[in-house]
């Protein structure tokens, strides 16, 4: 009787089965009379049929008891097709609980402030008593999304189980890491993968938003971890706690609105004390009205009044940006310890080290709804301070490159002129043991080659880390080794170069360069590239920047295939232009262009003023033989913004047009094959750094043995000579405002490895919690808290540090001890300070997945899968009552109930009597007796 | 219909198909009473008024027909034919055996054809021809002989009046007797369902033709018989001694109408083929328009076809 959910109702089905041929009986007994004189037809017609009569007769009379079983068979519940799968003795519920950030949610609940989290702790409880109440032994087991592995409740559910298991509940809060399911599906798969007989259950407890299940990169993986377990027959229960809850009806659901820091930036991760730092802050509405609020900005827990404003218009699913400039200052007012100019080596680089100081900023925005998570709305960066930022500089000259013209001289020069930063000159064979986590960047100038291994890797290790790498080419390098750096080293040199570099310009080339040509002799792809943004607003001037020779790239899929893995950020001018031939060549294909141009079409009529005007323009270009202004020209074609006071539409719009976005797309590679050049400046990441090349030396002077010609006039002799400090800020600025490693997400680990010859094998420190209001004013500064002092273990020779522990959003200074130094001081600890923050990009958005796309369930027919079952706050979980998937579930069994019915309904009209045609009524035989 | 009412024989009288039918009259008139001396042609030659031919006197003649004044100027005997005008001879043949005792509604099919017998005999007798009964089960139960004065009828009705029928209908018996007992040419009308032996039937039937009879034949069926319309478990007892059978009639209602069918077509044919007049009635139809139709046919087999009259 196992087989069935009701088994008394199959006994009465079975009793019922015998109702027909009861019936059946009885009619043999009970029949009527009739004296009757054609008996031979009857007789006749009874000897021709009678075998087709007991066919037709016992297929009605099964078919009856089939029908009559069928129905038995349903209202019992059959789940004998279930056992197989451990239905009926026993259930295993896997319940994982969502602590992702998302979960502290807020509104206002009756009794008080709600969060998702809490609602969804009181309804897991909920689930846990209906569970308990199903006939059966029910094991439960409860774990965080956080921390799947060990369970936070493992056990049978009864009474008292019930009530440890609220005392485990109740303490638990939410965590600030961004978790989603797909990660946890493993390990409920390995749990039901261990069961081999019961009912198996995997319950997720959240908030179920579209982020995780519809748009976020882990949606597939999701789907398919969901798709495994259900087709392996674990049903799914997913309790959606999120607010306002769930209907079952509702196709659109509706999710608080959330006003979010979604990023916060300085434009470099080290700083020099005294100089005014950018810093951006990008708040993201996740809501469906504009809104507005107060930006609080905080130095160390100190407001800053200057850079905190209020924030009028923040559009409905957008991000807004916002920057403000604040200039640090350093506690310690002495300088970089003592720096003197005869400390060399280690000495020199231990007082750069204890130089160095954090200073923690932090932004908070105010929020009036008391909707949408609250954790989001602060956010806090570290940034170094030194007195003097502190640049490497290597040279392949050696001391030659630091006289006047040599490339070590320009760029010391073009970086003091800042009066920020501090350049350490060290020769090849020291990058080996350098301590290079001091510099931010590191320049490396006209080097052959570097042939030290270990240097290498060094430089390598330090870009991956957030460190940024210059290259600056010269006459002593050897392209060979670039290149192979480039291919060994996961381009640590971001490009190939040619086998040589160009020949020097003629004399009359320069003149006529100089003089004649008065197009810039560099130009910017993007203008607003961080790495030349104080050049581009001086493009014009770069007509008189002469670059003799440089280093030629290979052509630019050699190193560069899908075109987004390096940047070209300064390119030379295309001199094909001067040759008259390929001048021409250049003409012909503006002026076919010209020609496709739509001018005569009607609907497109309102542009024809426009194009009539460039097309013009670009002819005049032509004709006076001017590359530069032709591709300007033709830049001013594809990007018209019009004129709205004059009614002139935006040419915008006509090449958005879909059969004009191909011509648009030549127009605009025709332009910039016509402008641009050779690259001379490009960049690359590496890990979490940064690696850019000149492809022209720093100095105006040659320093290799028996070179003459100088390779360009930019540091110095030039007209323009005073963009050369612009430019290398804007590039030691693009080199050092990537990653550094100290702006961390909440959960992200912290690895270093000190050399054991430096440091003490142990570590102290103390942590700040970023702690938010979401009230006028922000959170008042929390103080710092001891962390209790580490060992350091030591492996393959270093000493290694790693933090994992940081699971709340704050500030993580680090105090490694240095060994004593020689003469016996004790110097102080040095400090490595780590933020961690939010991952606002993953969990301030608040919209939440639909219904369809949480119930979908592609095994849905087959009735081995498992089921999806969606609740929410308020439902009374009856199918959690030990639910056993029974023969009535399957669309199959009321198939064939249909199709019996209809087979029985057919033969009964077949085998009973109807008038046909014109036939009419025919009475009733009078004289009949029973 | 009470006892008393079912023994009164003139119960078959009914008195509204007969007065349906006696509106016929005129018409019937010129059907029925051209039996009726002097309306008939007939091609039997014998004593008559009106000469048709002489004929040379050959042994066995009845000499009072001999024409002596032919004789006289011959001196041969030649006898004298004329075109004989007879009053008709009807005989009504009757099956009151058991399987005619089967009916629903009114009448059941003796009920019927005794009704349908005794109405043409009343039309009959009203035209003054000559009207016997022979009425039959498995043996001759009621014979008369033909007589043409009304009063006869009730005799006539008596006769068919019989209320214990045998088990068994002996069909080329009673029509070997019949055949036997007539003399004359005449005309025999036979009601019966014809529920036996196809070859006793038509051997009976041929045996009466042989006899230069005109034979009109009605074959009379319940209309639960064509129709089958039973349902339910039904135990179907054979009348006329014939085996019972339970079972569902819905499921053999199609082999029951397909083996009535052909059976119908077998008699319509044996009687085509034998020449007679075959009717096939139900005891559904209205008696006087079954009657008004066969008096129609009739009427019009003497307008088309002049050489068909009552004795071919």
């Amino acid at each position: 009787m196992e087989v069935f959910l009701n088994p008394w109702y199959m006994v009465a089905g079975g009793a019922l089965v015998s109702a027909p041929i009861l019936i059946h009986l009885i009619n043999r007994i009970r029949y009527k009379r009739i004296d009757w004189a054609a008996m031979e037809f009857l007789l006749e017609a009874m000897k021709r049929n009678r075998r087709k009569l007991i066919l037709e007769q016992m297929l009605l009379l099964l078919l009856r008891i089939f029908l009559v079983l069928l129905t038995g068979f349903l209202v019992a519940r059959f789940v004998g097709s279930a056992l197989g799968r451990g239905a009926g003795q026993a259930g295993f519920h896997f319940l994982l609980f969502d602590d992702s950030l998302s979960m502290t949610d807020r509104w206002a609940g009756k009794a008080g402030e709600e969060t998702t989290f809490k609602t969804a702790q009181a309804e897991i409880q909920k689930m846990a008593r209906k569970i308990a109440q199903s006939p059966g032994a029910h094991h439960l087991r409860l774990a965080l999304l956080s921390d799947p592995a060990n369970p936070v409740f493992e056990g049978r559910l009864n009474e008292q189980a019930l009530e440890d298991l609220g005392r485990r509940l109740e303490p638990l809060k939410p965590g600030f890491l961004h978790r989603d399911f797909s990660s946890a599906l493993e390990r409920a798969a390995d749990y039901f993968s261990s069961i081999q007989v019961g009912q198996k259950n995997l319950h997720l407890a959240g908030d179920f938003r579209d982020y995780d299940w519809t748009t976020g990169p882990n949606k597939e993986k999701l789907r398919q971890g969901l798709d495994r377990l259900l087709e392996a027959g674990v049903n799914l229960g997913l309790m959606d706690a999120a607010h306002p809850f769930r209907g079952e009806n509702r196709q659109v659901v509706i999710h608080h609105d959330n006003l979010a820091i979604s990023d916060f930036r300085a434009e470099t991760r080290l700083a020099a004390e005294g100089v005014p730092i950018e810093f951006t802050v990008g708040i993201h509405n996740h809501g469906a009205a504009d809104k507005k609020t107060f930006l609080h900005a905080k130095i160390d827990g100190q407001e800053d009044f200057s850079a905190s404003q209020p924030l009028d218009s923040l559009p409905a699913g957008q991000r807004t940006e916002k920057k403000f400039s604040l200039i640090l200052t350093r506690k310690n007012k002495t300088g970089a310890a003592g720096l003197k100019a005869s400390d060399k080596g280690e000495e020199r680089d231990r007082k750069l080290r204890q130089d160095r100081e954090f200073a923690r900023v932090r932004v908070e925005i105010t929020e009036d709804e008391r909707t949408g998570l609250l954790a989001d709305n602060a956010r806090e960066i570290v940034v170094e301070l030194r007195s003097r930022v502190p640049v490497l500089v290597v040279d392949g000259a050696g001391a030659e490159g630091r006289l006047p013209g040599g490339d070590s001289f320009h760029v010391e020069y073009a970086l003091a002129a800042a009066r920020a930063y501090e350049v350490e000159h060290r020769t090849l064979d020291e990058l080996e043991k350098a301590d290079l986590d001091i510099y931010p960047t590191i320049y490396l100038l006209n080097l052959p080659e570097i042939k030290s291994e270990k240097a290498i890797a060094r430089l390598r290790s330090f870009v991956e880390r957030g460190g940024g790498l210059v290259w600056f080419p010269g006459d002593r390098s050897k392209p060979a080794f670039y290149n192979s750096l480039f291919e060994k080293e996961a381009g640590l040199f971001p490009l190939l170069l040619a086998d040589r570099p160009t020949d020097a310009l003629s004399e009359a080339q320069r003149a006529d360069m100089k003089q004649k040509d008065e197009q810039p002799k560099i130009l910017f792809p993007d203008p607003n590239h961080s790495a030349i943004v104080g050049l581009s607003k001086n493009l014009g001037a770069m007509r008189y920047l002469l670059i003799d020779r440089y280093f030629q790239a290979r052509p630019r899929f050699t190193w560069d295939p899908t075109g987004k893995e390096a940047e070209e950020i300064v390119l030379l001018a295309n001199r094909k232009w001067n040759d008259d031939k390929q001048r021409e060549s250049y003409k012909e294909r503006a002026r076919e262009f010209l020609a496709k141009l739509p001018y005569d079409e009607p609907l497109k009529e309102k542009f024809q003023k426009a194009l009539r005007r460039h097309e013009r323009a670009v002819k005049e270009s032509l004709a006076a033989d001017s590359q530069y202004r032709a591709g300007l020209a033709l830049e001013a074609l594809l990007n018209d913004p019009g004129d709205p006071a004059n009614k002139e539409p935006s040419l915008k719009e006509l090449w958005a047009l879909a059969e004009m976005r191909t011509l648009a797309r030549q127009i605009d590679e025709f332009r910039k094959s016509i402008l641009f050049g050779d690259p001379l400046v490009v960049g690359r990441r590496l890990g979490q750094g940064r690696v850019a090349a000149v492809l022209t030396p720093a100095g105006t002077r040659p320093t290799a043995p028996g070179a003459a010609e100088s390779w360009n006039e930019w540091g110095a002799g030039s007209p323009v000579s005073w963009s050369y400090p612009v430019f290398l800020m804007d590039l030691q600025r693009y080199l050092s405002s990537e990653g550094g490693g100290r702006n961390l997400l909440v959960g992200e680990e912290v690895r270093l490895t000190l050399d054991p010859a430096r440091y003490q094998p142990r570590v102290s420190g103390s942590y700040q919690l970023l702690e938010v209001s979401g009230a006028q004013g922000g959170a008042p500064a929390v103080p710092p808290v001891k962390m209790a002092e580490q060992p350091l273990s030591q492996k393959e020779g270093g000493l290694e540090f790693t933090f994992t522990q940081s699971m709340k959003p704050g500030a993580w200074l680090f105090e490694f001890h240095p060994n004593e130094a020689t003469g016996g001081a004790t110097p102080s600890a040095e400090i490595h300070a780590y933020s961690f923050n939010i991952d606002s990009a993953r969990e301030s958005d608040l919209r939440r997945a639909a219904n369809e796309k949480l119930e979908a369930n592609r095994f849905a027919s087959d009735p081995r899968a498992g089921k999806v079952h969606l609740w929410a706050p308020g439902d009374n979980y009856d199918s959690l009552k030990n639910r056993m998937p029974d023969a009535s579930e399957s669309p199959w069994l009321y198939l064939i109930f249909m199709l019996a019915l209809i087979a029985e309904q057919a033969l009964a009209v077949h085998l009973s009597f109807h008038l046909r045609g014109k036939e009419g009524p025919v009475a009733v035989p009078g004289r009949v007796s029973a | 219909m009470s006892a008393a009412s079912q023994d009164d024989p003139r119960r078959f009288l009914h008195p509204a198909t007969l007065a349906k039918i006696g509106r016929l009259e005129l018409r019937a008139r010129q059907v029925v009473e051209g039996f009726i001396s002097g309306l008939h042609k007939s091609p039997i030659f014998g004593h008559s008024i009106e000469f048709l031919q002489h004929r040379e006197y050959s042994h066995g003649d009845d000499i009072r027909h001999l024409d002596w004044k032919v004789w006289s100027r011959t001196d041969r005997f030649f006898i004298k034919q004329f075109e004989e005008e007879t009053n008709l001879r009807a005989t009504l043949v009757v099956d009151v055996s058991e399987s005619m005792r089967y009916g629903n509604g009114a009448m059941n099919k003796y009920e019927y054809a005794c009704t349908a017998a005794a109405c043409l005999a009343y039309l009959l007798l009203r035209q003054h021809d000559a009207v016997g009964l022979t009425a039959f089960d498995s043996a001759v139960r009621a014979t008369l002989p033909p007589r043409s004065q009304m009063s006869h009828l009730d005799a006539l009705v008596a006769g068919m009046n019989h209320n214990r029928p045998a088990k068994k209908t002996g069909f080329i018996n009673t029509l070997r007797k019949v055949a036997e007992s007539i003399s004359q040419r005449g005309l025999i009308l036979v009601f019966s369902d014809f529920l036996v032996d196809r070859s006793d039937l038509f051997k009976g039937l041929e045996m009466l033709r042989h006899r230069r009879q005109d034979i009109l034949a009605f074959h009379i069926l319940d209309t639960d018989e064509i129709s089958f319309p039973f349902a339910g478990s039904t135990k179907f007892e054979g009348m006329e001694e014939q085996p019972h059978l339970l079972c569902d009639p819905r499921a053999l209602r199609d082999g029951y109408i397909e083996a009535l069918e052909k059976y119908l077509v077998e008699v319509r044919r044996g009687c085509t083929r034998i020449g007679i007049d075959y009717h096939l009635v139900t005891t559904g139809d209205y008696l006087d328009a079954v009657l008004t139709k066969f008096l129609n046919m009739r009427l019009d087999d003497r307008g088309n076809k002049p050489s068909a009259g009552p004795v071919r």
